[in-house]
């Protein structure tokens, strides 16, 4: 598996770097637009909760839900959580209103499995407005639809505590438009599509590395709008979707050192339809930087609603950049449906990261985070505290 | 004679005899685009927005590289430096959101372009007399 894997990323780095810088081919009526993004990350656990959680030793600091990504308790550098490699194509048909885009991944994480992340068509209907139909990001935070580009990013890996869920792509059609309202420049998107995440690696970090749960949200519906105006920008996004999870084979008991059957009934076949509210500012003004995010989840029937948020400053000096972000995630127990008000998840991350520019298509970054557990006493998995020391190199070509 | 430029410009605080020429965004002669804003060509420039009032559609021109005229165009009309144009469209161009401009060689085929298509616009340092393009708005 391994074997096949590396290949699989070797030749997605050869077809990187051999298409060169924004590749770019005409053929008759057709035309080829080729780009790519790399971060090759690094990170060295500094401290924290110590022990076995599931089948981890710890400290243990989870840099993307989605995608399983965690940094654990061994000893050196560990280059999986945040190492990537992504390439992207678009193919303008004769008509140029119509376009075809796919992107593939290469994760660290996953032994450089390549994934295909994106595969849409696009119809430009007017300058302004456009369809587009295929495999998709799930637009739920301000930066969903370039997470797996570093360079994009002022962090070495998203705050976790928002980002990464248990879907982060779908399949369905989105109509996407852009205008300007006296001095606002305003977007708006709406969308609708499902999701069939199999081996769910959102579900290993709370089931145990062995265990397979399979999500499925159908009826996706939701959308999202942006209004931004000189320096100052804001977002808001509401999906809902009805939510399936199958627990195949248990979940990891750590007493036993087994699988046993999942207890939870949200893993063994009930649906809710869960609604997800989130909303964003950016402030951009001279070299600071102010953001923060917010998210509400609510699964009626569900046992606990979530919550999370973030507020990051940053600011810059020539090449230069300097972030300092305070994130917090808390699950809200509804004790009406039976759910123990001991028994919540909760944990805050501070970051301070350092990024220099090293040149217009590339940078390096250092990052340290303190991770603190905040869970009730009756939570588990807890997976402890964290004091995690990253360093990321990020290009795009 | 170094000395007596260097004194001038200090006595002159800068002004314009000392200060870099202006960059010129220029268009095709027959341009329906009407006079631009400073605002108007950033807004253009970085995919905000795809048409003007009057209804006219703007192809924006660029160049390949980080030249020194593009570094100083983007800084004059954004305020931001090139790493940060390119943090910018990777955010968008890898998501479908936008397209960045379409990126030219050098300054003769910008002004080939913008000379043979209604539409296109560009930006130059230095705006050679022979060119038959019209000259929009010109920044520092």
């Amino acid at each position: 598996m391994f074997k096949r894997n590396f290949i699989g990323m070797l030749a997605v780095v050869c077809l990187g770097f051999g298409t060169s810088a924004a590749l770019a081919e005409q053929r008759s009526d057709w035309s080829f637009d080729g780009s790519g993004f790399l971060t090759i990350g690094a990170g060295v656990m500094l401290g924290g909760t110590r022990g076995p959680v599931l089948d981890k030793q710890c400290p243990c600091f989870i840099a993307d839900y989605a995608q399983n990504a965690i940094y654990d308790g061994r000893g050196g550098l560990q280059f999986g959580p945040d190492s990537k490699l992504g390439l992207q194509g678009t193919a303008t048909l004769p008509d140029p209103r119509f376009s075809v885009t796919a992107q593939v991944v290469s994760r660290g994480s996953e032994n450089g499995k390549v994934d295909l992340e994106w595969l849409y068509g696009t119809y430009r209907v007017t300058d302004n407005t456009s369809i587009q139909a295929g495999r998709k990001r799930l637009p739920m935070f301000y930066y969903s639809d370039s997470q797996d580009v570093g360079f994009s990013l002022p962090w070495t890996h998203l705050p976790p505590q928002l980002y990464g869920w248990e879907a982060v792509n779908y399949n369905g059609v989105n109509l996407q438009h852009r205008d300007q309202w006296d001095e606002w420049d305003v977007s708006f998107n709406i969308l609708a599509g499902s999701e069939h995440a199999r081996n769910s690696g959102y579900w290993k970090i709370y089931n145990g590395q062995t265990s397979r749960t399979d999500v499925d949200w159908e009826n996706i519906a939701g959308g999202n709008m942006s209004f931004s105006r000189d320096w100052f920008e804001t977002r808001l996004a509401y999906i809902q979707s009805d939510t399936y999870r199958h627990n195949a084979n248990g979940v990891w008991d750590s007493a036993t050192q087994t699988l046993v059957a999942a207890s939870d009934p949200f893993l063994t076949g009930n649906v809710t339809r869960q609604k997800i509210w989130t909303a964003a500012f950016n402030v951009d003004y001279a070299d600071w930087v102010l953001t923060g995010e917010f998210l509400y989840i609510d699964r009626p029937g569900a046992l606990f609603k979530d919550h999370a948020n973030r507020l990051g400053i940053g600011h810059r000096f020539g090449d230069w950049e300097a972030t300092a972000n305070v994130s917090e995630y808390y699950s809200e127990a509804v004790t009406e449906m039976g759910a123990d008000p001991l028994g919540q998840e909760s944990h805050s991350d501070r970051s301070l990261t350092v990024r220099h520019f090293l040149t217009p298509q590339s940078d390096i970054k250092l990052q340290l985070d303190v991770q603190h557990d905040r869970g009730g006493v009756n939570w588990s998995p807890r997976y402890g505290d964290a004091r995690l020391l990253t360093m990321a190199y990020d290009r795009i070509f | 004679m170094m000395r007596h430029i260097l004194l001038t410009c200090i006595f002159l605080w800068t002004g314009a005899a000392c200060a870099e020429p202006g960059i010129t965004i220029i268009a095709n002669s027959n341009n329906e685009m009407g006079a631009l804003t400073r605002k108007q060509v950033a807004d253009i420039y970085m995919g905000r927005i795809t048409s003007l009032p009057n209804g006219s559609i703007p192809l924006p021109l660029d160049y390949q590289g980080d030249s020194e005229v593009r570094t100083r165009f983007y800084q004059s009309i954004t305020g931001k430096n090139m790493a940060q144009i390119n943090a910018y469209w990777a955010r968008l161009s890898f998501t479908g959101q936008a397209n960045p401009p379409r990126r030219l060689a050098d300054k003769a085929a910008v002004l080939q372009v913008v000379e043979k298509n209604q539409d296109a616009m560009g930006y130059v340092d230095t705006l050679v007399p022979e060119a038959k393009v019209a000259p929009l708005l010109t920044v520092e």
